[in-house]
């Protein structure tokens, strides 16, 4: 009984599965590499004849002012000051978000007391706190870190919440029946259980860590890269603010890809989504 | 009979919603014998998975009491297992991992219990599935999963809730052999619910059968059918017939009932 037509395979041959993937993935990256190539090339091209240079900048231009950059101190200064505003927000706010997460699925009755609160509180545009964290925290990393923090707590509480809330009620009574005791359930169904919920709020919140950090530093800040783009921005150094931009989209995708890296081992038991790897946020 | 391994007491259920008051069970006694392979048949409605969920402990009945060799049990005990319709492997553990769960949740060493779950997914034919997640097998192997992830810990009756009910007619005959020759091999005690009186008859020493809204025990038929038995030529038997077509009439009367009753 345990035959080829038991197994959930479609019956392709898999060498030649493999080898037609192998290809088409690399007809989308040629195509993805050409569609960037004459991007740039209409930015080049285009520039002086389509549009301003002083709105739109110019690709060597912004080549320059990263070139610049990168061997200026100062920049790995405002990236580092940047780097710990996020990861201090990302870390405490995801934390948080988990750990309150977790226990409010334990504790109904008070999850439902303070939930109005949460929605409440939830419900006040983030930037508007601004100037209050920076009453409480003065000017320095401390009011983005906590910005960024509030950001990210509400999306992971929530997915938390959700995620364990979510977890199949005959799949905790099969481990009760043969004999898990609470803690043995908690551990082994019903945090695995939520596990995907809970990586998707890691996830989903990761962006938003660095637009509470950017934001803060636009605001409030003389350093970061939030403060940089800024200033690049006020000078109307268009070149400057594109290369920001750029530095910004870069540290995004590296950390997305860094986050779907840690998905992809924590839920390898997931069967495979069909068609292309998941996009980023 | 010496004592029952088994002993159910006047058992009745009733979930109370804030609309109504439904009785789902009501007065339903029985002794099942050690070893015994007893089976239950009914129409739909008639409250089997709610006798199975308040033997295995998982629910409190409102009246009666379950009794496992003379001592009132309250609450999930090891000494019963329960196999569910639903294969309920956890997606996130391989296929030894969840049949070894029973033995890691008591402590037992990784060795050990991955030892016994290697010999029972042998017996039961999975061999080389061992570190497939449950997506990657199909129904009938899951739910031989389910079987022998509750076989692992030895309990001393098993409750079975129409465990070859999702799957497709070759594979569940397949399934209800196996699952004759691994009773007649350890002995254990088993109550399996079904709406298939035809498995009913084949599986069974003796068919309990049931009335819906609510289940009541109607009546039990002791299957003269001697052992072992071939389940795949049962039908042809004039015992089967004869027996199949008295308890068909009675349960036929239940399942028009209920469909006056609705």
């Amino acid at each position: 009984m345990t035959g080829p037509g038991e197994t959930a395979n479609d019956g392709h041959d898999p060498a030649f599965a493999r080898a037609a993937a192998r290809n088409h993935r690399r007809i989308v990256f040629g195509g993805q590499v050409g569609l960037l190539l004459a991007l740039l090339a209409l930015w080049h091209f285009g520039s002086g004849v389509l549009f301003d240079p002083f709105y739109m900048g110019t690709p060597t231009g912004v080549a320059a002012v990263l070139f610049q950059d990168f061997s200026s101190p100062r920049f790995y200064r405002d990236l580092w000051v940047t780097a710990v505003e996020m990861g201090a927000g990302y870390l405490g706010g995801a934390l948080g978000g988990i750990i309150l997460g977790i226990l409010l699925s334990q504790w109904r009755l008070v999850a439902e007391i303070l939930d109005p609160y949460f929605s409440a509180l939830n419900s006040i545009p983030r930037i508007a706190l601004a100037p209050l964290l920076v009453i409480w925290f003065g000017i320095d990393l401390m009011p983005k870190i906590v910005l960024a923090a509030t950001l990210v707590f509400f999306l992971t509480f929530y997915c938390t919440l959700s995620g364990i809330r979510d977890v199949e009620k005959s799949l905790i009574d099969v481990a009760r029946v043969v004999g898990a005791n609470e803690r043995q359930i908690f551990r082994h169904v019903v945090l695995p259980g939520a596990s995907a919920w809970i990586i998707n709020g890691l996830k989903m919140s990761l962006p938003y860590a660095l637009i509470g950090v950017i934001v803060g530093e636009f605001l409030i800040s003389s350093s970061g890269l939030g403060y940089r783009l800024n200033a690049y921005s006020t000078a109307y150094n268009t070149n400057g603010t594109f290369a920001m931009l750029l530095v910004m989209m870069a540290l995004m995708m590296a950390l997305n890809a860094i986050v779907s890296f840690i998905e992809r081992r924590a839920l390898s038991w997931r069967p495979p989504v069909e068609g292309t790897a998941a996009t980023a946020v | 009979m010496t004592q029952p391994i088994l002993r159910l007491r006047n058992l009745g259920k009733r979930f109370v919603t804030q609309e109504r008051v439904v009785e789902a069970i009501r007065g339903i006694s029985m002794d099942v014998a050690a070893g015994e392979f007893l089976t239950m048949v009914g129409p739909s409605g008639c409250g089997k998975s709610t006798i199975l969920n308040i033997v295995s402990g998982l629910m409190q009945p409102s009246t009666g009491s379950v009794e496992v060799n003379g001592v009132a049990i309250h609450g999930v005990t090891r000494d019963i297992g329960y196999v569910t319709q639903q294969h309920n492997l956890m997606p996130w553990r391989t296929l030894i991992d969840n049949v070894a769960f029973p033995l890691e949740v008591a402590g037992i060493g990784k060795s050990e219990r991955y030892d016994k779950a290697l010999a029972l997914i042998a017996t039961a034919g999975l061999s080389g599935f061992e570190n497939s997640y449950p997506h990657e097998l199909s129904g009938g192997m899951r739910q031989r999963g389910n079987i022998i992830r509750t076989l692992i810990y030895s309990p001393r009756i098993i409750l079975m809730d129409e465990p070859f009910g999702p799957l497709d007619a070759q594979t569940r005959v397949v399934l209800q052999d196996q699952l004759l020759r691994l009773w007649e091999q350890t002995g254990v005690t088993i109550i399996f619910i079904t709406h298939d009186l035809h498995e009913a008859i084949g599986l069974g020493d003796r068919v309990a059968l049931l009335s819906a809204h609510p289940g009541r025990l109607v009546r039990i038929d002791e299957v003269p059918m001697p052992r072992p038995r071939d389940i795949f030529r049962m039908h042809d038997q004039q015992d089967f017939r004869r027996l199949y077509d008295n308890i068909w009439s009675e349960l036929e009367r239940q399942v028009l009932n209920q469909g006056e009753a609705q």
